[in-house]
């Protein structure tokens, strides 16, 4: 509870921010660990698609390649509140790799958009 | 059983950074209980004209029971709060408070305590606090859970209560009194709990995680995070969390704590921490599995930051000033190159500057990490960022005003950030391990 302004108290209520709703754009770790990069030795492609996979992976969650079902990357911790918004809200996230590539160290970013059963 | 009773004095919390104000001191981890579902009990001091109000908006937090067991007269309750996310110094100030009259009545504690037969006490103790009422709690069964950030003088009522009247002390290093300086915080630590014979000590280190000292060892949980708000009574709801768990193994408990804390951080509105708290508290063993980063006070100090940017005579270096004060306070070893090493000019005999050259790529080479500060453009700064980028070593860059617009500049770093709190959040993101 609180109050934007300073005049008195009031049940303060966020507008807008739907975090599971929004899309996220990152880049992905521990991609040389992954099962792509282990099976393929490279990165994939620009334009790529992809999903989040819903099961934790040693508690991080993965991205997927649609077409291989290979996990690609890890995302970082900080988006592990998407756990959350796939097993309680139902939200599913899919989308392309928009930026990757092999050196000097493999790289991969990702967008993923919100989808909503 | 009846869920412990939390007591400390209520705040009236304004963030002058979002020109916002809220109830704050011993309501934030009340908003825990109450988001949990969990059965819990307030006693609470307050300034007397706040009284009504939070009366009112306690009953939201649906207590078992409450009383407001004194009023701090002469007293506003306000606390000025600069920087909500705590990236440096929060510039806290609890204002006039140097005129408080407590006028407090324990009786109403202790019959509350007696008539529901309470066994557990969260305390974020205040001006009320003394040796004879937590005696008179620990005389009537309860166990005493204690945050020492409220505490002027943990060690001296450590001492005054002897051995085995805390159970648990939580501690945090955003204000640390505890340990010396001299000591890695661990030793000290367990040194605390034996000697006062405290079930557990829990230290609680910011953006790093945390640590309990327990009577079965040591433990370490990380920090998990997020897209902080605030971090203002974050580590009043990790005292509840962590309360609340106790039936989990003790590093479950921290890391749900922690993991609940980070949701609190996150926003200012009740109902949406309470449905992801809640959420959180049903599925703990999928939360326990997360992953977070981990990067404990005392390897901080042993790590190296090199403050990169045009730390000159001529320039206003108030971004670099300010990422040096940050790194001091989250206890980072650094390194400021023009400050520690000298200044190159013109006039240096060749022989100097190549020694300062020297010195700072040195420094560079044994750096953990690399902030690039640029309140204006500076070649040795980007020359800099390139070096630490090509050893491989993290870097980051801090354009506090805007003024990089260059591909490379804001591509080749691991983070570019615009802001202060951003860039202890990705220090902390590419330096610390991951457990």
């Amino acid at each position: 509870m609180g109050s934007t302004g300073s005049s008195t108290f009031g049940d303060y209520k966020e507008t807008g921010k739907d975090k599971c709703g929004k899309t996220v754009r990152c880049s992905l770790e521990e991609i040389e660990n992954c099962p792509y990069f282990k099976k393929h030795g490279k990165v994939p492609k620009v334009d790529t698609p992809v999903s989040l996979d819903s099961e934790l992976h040693e508690g991080r969650l993965m991205v997927v390649d649609d077409v291989s079902e290979l996990g690609i990357g890890l995302l970082p911790t900080e988006y592990n509140y998407l756990h959350l918004c796939v097993t309680s809200q139902h939200y599913s996230y899919e989308g392309d790799v928009f930026a990757s590539r092999n050196t000097p160290a493999p790289e991969i970013s990702v967008e993923l958009n919100p989808m909503k059963e | 059983m009846p869920g412990p009773v939390v007591i400390g004095d209520v705040y009236i919390d304004y963030h002058l950074d979002h020109r916002l104000v809220r109830l704050g001191g011993s309501f934030h981890a009340c908003r825990l209980f109450g988001a949990l579902g969990l059965p819990y009990f307030s006693a609470h001091t307050l300034p007397p004209y706040v009284e009504e109000e939070a009366e009112k908006q306690l009953q939201k937090l649906h207590p078992q029971g409450s009383t407001c067991f004194g009023h701090i007269e002469n007293w506003p309750g306000i606390i000025l709060i600069g920087d909500s996310t705590e990236a440096s110094h929060q510039g806290y100030d609890e204002i006039l408070r140097g005129l408080k009259v407590p006028r407090v009545d324990v009786g109403s504690l202790l019959k509350l305590v007696e008539r529901n037969g309470l066994q557990d006490a969260l305390m974020f103790p205040g001006s009320w606090t003394s040796p004879d009422l937590l005696n008179e709690l620990r005389k009537r069964g309860v166990a005493l859970h204690v945050d020492a950030q409220y505490l002027d003088d943990p060690i001296g009522l450590l001492d005054r209560l002897g051995p085995g009247a805390i159970e648990t002390l939580f501690v945090s290093t955003s204000k640390s009194p505890l340990w010396k300086a001299r000591q890695p915080a661990h030793d000290d630590l367990t040194h605390l709990r034996k000697s006062y014979a405290m079930s557990a000590v829990i230290l609680k280190e910011n953006r790093g995680g945390s640590q309990a000292f327990t009577e079965e060892g040591r433990f370490e949980a990380p920090a998990f995070p997020c897209d902080t708000l605030h971090s203002v009574g974050v580590g009043d709801v990790f005292d509840g969390a962590y309360l609340a768990c106790r039936d989990h193994p003790v590093e479950r408990r921290l890391r749900l704590a922690s993991w609940v804390a980070s949701q609190y951080a996150e926003t200012l509105d009740y109902d949406v921490f309470a449905e992801q708290a809640a959420w959180s508290y049903g599925n703990a063993s999928s939360v326990a599995s997360y992953k977070g980063r981990r990067l404990s006070w005392e390897e901080r100090q042993r790590l190296s930051v090199y403050i990169a940017g045009p730390d000159f005579p001529t320039v206003n270096t108030l971004a670099i000033d300010n990422i040096e004060a940050a790194l001091k306070y989250h206890n980072f070893g650094r390194v400021r190159p023009i400050k520690d090493h000298g200044l190159d000019s013109p006039q240096l005999p060749d022989r100097d500057r190549e020694n300062l050259f020297q010195k700072d790529v040195e420094a560079i080479q044994k750096a953990n990490a690399l902030i690039a500060v640029l309140p204006e453009h500076d070649p040795g700064t980007f020359a800099e960022l390139g070096l630490a980028k090509g050893l491989g070593i993290p870097t980051i860059m801090f354009d506090p005003y805007g003024i990089v617009n260059n591909l490379f500049a804001t591509k080749l770093p691991n983070a570019y950030c615009r802001n202060l709190p951003d860039v202890i959040d990705a220090l902390f993101r590419l330096v610390g391990r991951q457990i």
